[in-house]
């Protein structure tokens, strides 16, 4: 019956997946409904609509994967052997790939383990590729292969690749470790020529076989598609998969470790002299180690899958920047409640400057990080930072997450394997704090209330009479006792707005009242540590927002028809909730339990174009302005061709294997190579020169690498200046920098990303701050940091972990021995473990966290406080007065634009003058942008 | 941006795995430091690095990038890693022919390796086997060029391939009945032998220099 149970609540891709075993020895695997979240399913949600897909991703089209591994996923295997150094010694500890059978004879039990040779290769086979061949090489080193396995019938049918990567490794009876030391890399230590890097350096010290050392492999097998995608998934996952096969390298030593002491408990043998020698498949009831491989078809369904944002393209001609700036408008408007005006002359719309400016301290945090922003978190030769916003809003995250890329708008960077090196040097001049400690000001953990006035604005609308509001104790800093309660309470009580101010009428200004009361008032849950979103509030809600206008029978807030902004949202809305949406079903997954689902179930919102006002006008406007972009052709995670003139063929276009086949049957059928034969001193023989126009003529002239016309998007503002019949064409496809949109559960590969609302994201994320110590040879004092944004506490926080304290006298990373240690702090930084489904709180045993506690991982919070006094204030109301530009700069745009349209003059071109406005607001927003992204930062962000 | 040295090794029937012709690149002003005068005279035909004029280094030099080709690199270093990886490559490394496959460690550093089979009745076992190999310092380097390099090798050693094949039916056609008396024909052949080909190694210095120059652009 309970199996019946279990069967019954496999579903989807995990039912597929028939050799994972679901349970080992009765114990249900936790993780195995990881692979049920929506992203490792075939039919992944889309969190963005059209519009903002374009804006994020250059494209509307839905993203696929440039290999689909969900319908290989059976395929994967990941297998664990013991080389006993004597031939036909070789011992397979662990291998995914078998199903175990039990049989009773002769009254005792007798386990089987079966493979399926038609699908997968056999062991022999296997571990010649994994240890070799012929010669026995004394190779006690960590070492890394790839070979790509021989179709085996199966394969050819379906048409799919296995890669092999394995990871050899080496230890001592006494299993004792030097992870971290990297004295190694170079061969000799007055020869400098030849210093490799590895991706990761877990090397030992020495070469040759250690007393009592055995080697072991571990083999992780991929399918791909073809065998053109192990570039895509394969080579620009390789930090990704390197750091997994070490962390399952970790695992497999302590587990192996524990069993050896066991074996020594029983054994009468010398532990000294002892080799480490265990029997076939010792590991293969271990259920960690089969939670790790169902994590690992994870990892690679996210990387291979998530869409990546494309950088540059927001501000690549003048439609672009007017949506940025358009987003950027109703971002100050609607969530930073900043309030526009008319000025005296009634020209021009002014902007207070009381607001939140919420969205100005976090661009003031991230402009002197941004360019650390572009690299892997998992790079370990650098600092890691990420960038985490935490929403229960997906499209609103997007948006912000939209707003964000403009921190990039200057730089050359689009590609993660291009302009590697360059990032620190683009970094903007940071100059020294010349001004007093006392001025910065900043406590941690401040928690005064901070007095925001709202000033006069001058506007004929009674809608828009000023107000003076005190900022009550919500919007003092979150803590966790400042309850869904009294928030409801403040949400009905303390609004300044009445049903009728929200309806539609003569007024002139946005409605930003009941949407600053809603910000500064109003929060469901103000800590980023309390997930108190329940049901009975959206009740709440719903009943507010009725009270505040919303109309039943259109199903959609009452807007400003003359305006086309919105009207304010329902003061019970929190932050993150401005219906900016379109219908979302909350993901199953995603949808635990009612105190902890993040996504709304009343579709209250419509989407940013719905709330536009006269809605045909705007989509018709957006449909144009989205036509005339560059067609982007592209897959989740790599770009292969931008094209400028949408009307090109790329039907001409010649791919990388043709220029090469080209190239090579050139060379090899020039029988006429033109050479000189030059005399250099100090040498017999002559030397054979090929130089110049010889050589260059023995290679095909069309082969070039090097990107055509590569300043168009890497330095996006140049764009005007080229003929549009430009093009920029990849040879290859080039990946995209580790920055994606709302993804449904953390990814520490990510370095900027939106996740789901989960109590234990900040514990996720000490995590994965405390495992990127491992290893890591950054030259930086910090070892990682990351910038957590909760939208619905209005919280920036910063986790940071130095590497005080781990360097020892040598200066060299100190060895962390500890395999229990290293097996429990991996574990839970592969286990995601943010989807409200995974039950299992990551939390690191008393123990181990004593351990751990001495890596001091920093928190700070950023905003409300600290950021908003001395010389930081400074700073953040720079960068505000640039947002705030930048808003009144779209509110003119606008303004025109409804008055020419109202009223066109005689022999107006509508069109034309409409284009020259718009062009000249783009124009003057990209000054502005530029000004901002490259403004002195007054302070080192590290003094925060 | 790590250092590439790309290789040609032989499996030689009386030396073993030995490497035949290694290409670097380097900065034109240094170029004269890859530039060998340890040509070993008394390496057997199949080993030799057998060049037009007598001449035993091929350079070419490309605005600031000079790639130098050598049978031996001038480093003891590079000569040494060089020797362990086509040792590992031709005696120890199991794979099928023409499939790609990395390996490497932080000491040797990181190959990008393909092995190929010239079929030849005069030598044991009636083929003769080589291997075209690339050796980074980095490995997330390498491995990102992965498509570069294998679709270069792949094309390379078809090319190769195909002109063997072409010598073969040519040898077939003039009716040589001397190659059934294998043991009167055996002896160690080099490329230039095998392809009739005189400039084989200008060529594959040509080629290795534009791999080079993909991945060091």
């Amino acid at each position: 019956m309970l199996g019946r149970l279990f069967s019954g609540s496999t579903t989807g891709t995990l039912s597929q997946h028939h050799h994972s075993p679901l349970s080992i020895n009765g114990v249900l695997l936790n993780n195995a409904s990881g692979l049920n979240s929506p992203s490792v399913q075939a039919g992944k949600p889309s969190y963005e609509d059209s519009y903002t897909r374009t804006l994020l991703y250059g494209t509307a089209d839905r993203l696929n994967p440039v290999c689909s591994l969900n319908e290989f996923q059976k395929l994967f295997r990941v297998v664990i052997f013991q080389d006993g150094r004597v031939l036909n010694t070789r011992q397979v500890l662990f291998d995914s790939a078998v199903k175990q059978q039990t049989s009773v004879q002769n009254g005792a039990n007798k386990v089987k383990f079966n493979l399926n040779t038609k699908m997968f290769h056999n062991y022999s086979e296997l571990s010649e590729y994994m240890f070799g061949s012929g010669v026995p090489i004394n190779d006690s080193t960590n070492s890394i292969k790839l070979h790509i396995l021989p179709d085996l019938p199966y394969h050819s049918v379906h048409k799919v690749k296995l890669v092999l990567i394995t990871r050899l490794f080496s230890t001592t009876n006494r299993f004792d470790s030097n992870f971290g030391n990297h004295s190694t890399s170079s061969t000799n230590a007055h020869d400098q020529e030849w210093v490799t890097h590895p991706t990761i350096d877990l090397s030992i010290k020495g070469r040759g076989k250690r007393s009592g050392a055995t080697n072991f492999g571990i083999g992780l097998i991929i399918p791909i598609s073809l065998e053109n995608c192990l570039n895509t998934v394969i080579g620009d996952n390789w930090e990704e998969l390197t750091d997994y096969a070490c962390h399952l390298q970790f695992t497999t030593t302590n587990k192996l470790q524990k069993i050896y002491n066991l074996q020594q408990l029983t054994d009468s043998k010398d532990k000294d002299s002892a080799t480490p020698n265990f029997s076939s498949f010792v590991l293969q009831n271990d259920v960690g180690l089969h939670q790790l491989f169902q994590q690992l078809i994870k990892l690679m369904s996210y990387l291979v899958s998530t869409p990546r944002v494309l950088l540059g393209f927001s501000s690549i001609n003048s439609c672009t920047i007017l949506n940025w700036t358009q987003t950027v408008a109703y971002w100050m408007d609607i969530k930073d409640g900043r309030n526009p005006g008319i000025s005296s002359t009634g020209l021009h719309h002014n902007y207070n400057s009381q607001n939140i400016k919420f969205l100005a301290s976090l661009l003031s945090i991230l402009i002197p990080m941004r360019h650390k922003l572009l690299n892997k978190p998992t790079d370990k030769t650098k600092t890691a930072y990420r960038v985490v916003i935490m929403s229960g809003n997906p499209i609103i995250s997007s948006k912000l997450i939209y707003i964000l890329t403009v921190i990039f708008a200057d730089t050359h960077l689009l590609f993660i394997n291009k302009d590697k090196q360059k990032a620190p040097n683009q970094l903007p001049k940071f100059t020294p704090p010349s001004f007093p400690n006392s001025d910065l000001g900043m406590k941690d953990n401040e928690t005064s209330p901070i007095p925001i006035h709202r000033s006069t604005t001058k506007s004929n609308s009674p809608r828009t009479t000023p107000s003076s509001i005190k900022i009550p104790q919500s919007f003092r800093r979150p803590t966790a006792e400042a309850s869904s309660s009294v928030v409801t309470t403040n949400g009905i009580i303390t609004t300044d707005l009445g049903p009728g101010q929200s309806s539609s009428g003569e007024s002139q200004g946005i409605h930003i009242n009941s949407s600053y009361n809603s910000l500064q008032n109003l929060s469901t849950s103000l800590s980023s540590n309390s997930v108190s979103h329940s049901w009975k509030h959206h009740g709440l809600s719903l009943l507010e927002k009725w009270k505040a206008g919303y109309n039943p029978a259109s199903n959609s807030l009452s807007v400003d028809s003359h305006r086309h902004l919105p009207i304010t949202p329902s003061p019970s809305m929190d932050y993150e909730e401005y219906p900016w949406s379109q219908q979302l079903t909350p993901p199953t997954s995603l949808a635990a339990t009612p105190a902890e689902t993040p996504f709304p179930s009343i579709h209250r919102a419509k989407s940013f174009v719905d709330l536009h006002g006269d809605a045909s006008t705007y989509n018709n406007t957006v449909k144009y302005r989205l036509d005339d972009l560059p067609k982007v052709k592209r897959d989740a995670t790599t770009v292969k061709t931008i094209i400028y003139d949408r009307n090109e063929s790329s039907s001409d276009r010649i791919m990388i294997n043709t220029y090469i086949k080209t190239q090579c049957e050139k060379i090899m059928n020039n029988d006429d190579i033109n050479y000189a034969l030059v005399d250099y001193p100090g040498h017999s023989q002559p030397v054979l020169d090929i130089s110049g126009q010889n050589f260059t003529e023995c290679l095909d002239s069309k082969l070039n690498l090097i990107d055509e016309k590569p300043d168009i998007l890497y330095d996006s503002f140049m764009f005007n200046k080229y003929n549009k019949n430009h093009f920029y064409r990849l040879h290859h496809a080039a990946l995209l920098t580790p920055i994606c949109g709302f993804v449904d559960e953390y990814r520490p590969e990510f370095s900027i990303q939106a996740c789901p609302i989960s109590q234990h994201l900040e514990q996720q994320i000490i995590t994965s701050l405390k495992y990127d110590t491992l290893s890591r040879n950054s030259h930086d004092s910090v070892l990682s940091e990351t910038i957590f944004v909760s939208l619905r506490a209005r919280e920036i926080k910063s986790f940071k972990i130095c590497d005080e304290g781990r360097l020892n006298s040598s200066g060299v990373k100190s060895p962390v021995g500890d395999f229990s240690l290293l097996e429990q702090l991996s574990r839970m930084n592969f286990s995601g473990g943010t989807s409200p489904t995974d039950h299992e709180q990551p939390k690191l045993n008393s123990n181990v966290d004593h351990h751990w506690d001495k890596l001091q991982v920093k928190t700070k919070v950023l905003f409300p406080q600290p950021l908003q006094t001395g010389v930081n204030a400074a700073y953040v109301n720079k960068i505000d007065s640039y947002l705030g530009e930048v808003a009144s700069l779209y509110n003119d745009l606008t303004q025109f634009s409804s008055s020419l349209q109202r009223r066109p003059k005689k022999g107006d071109d509508v069109q034309e003058k409409l284009k020259e406005a718009e062009t000249k607001t783009s124009k003057e927003v990209e000054r502005i942008i530029l000004k901002m992204i490259t403004s002195e930062v007054p302070y080192s962000y590290s003094d925060i | 941006m790590g250092s590439f040295i790309f290789s040609l090794a032989h499996f030689c029937e009386t030396h073993g795995p030995t490497v035949v012709l290694n290409t670097q690149h380097i900065a034109t002003e240094q170029h004269e430091k890859l530039i060998s005068s340890n040509y070993d005279q008394q390496a057997c035909e199949s080993c030799k690095l057998q060049l037009p004029g007598g001449s035993s280094t091929l350079t070419s030099i490309d605005n600031e990038v000079t790639y130098v080709s050598t049978q031996y690199p001038t480093s003891q270093a590079k000569y040494s890693i060089l020797r362990q990886v086509a040792i590992k490559c031709l005696s120890v490394e199991s794979t099928s022919e023409l499939s790609p496959v990395m390996f490497g460690d932080p000491i040797l550093g990181f190959t990008l390796a393909c092995i190929f089979k010239i079929s030849d009745n005069t030598a044991r076992g009636g083929e003769r086997r080589y291997s075209v190999m690339i050796v980074a310092e980095d490995e997330s380097e390498l491995i990102h060029y992965w498509n570069i390099i294998a679709t270069n090798f792949k094309e390379w050693i078809h090319c190769i391939k195909q002109k063997r094949e072409q010598v073969l039916s040519r040898q077939a056609e003039q009716g040589n009945n001397e190659q059934f008396f294998r043991r009167t024909q055996l002896s160690n052949k080099n490329m230039v032998q095998l392809l009739e080909d005189p400039q084989f190694f200008v060529k594959m210095h040509v080629w290795a220099s534009g791999v080079l120059k993909q991945l060091v652009n």
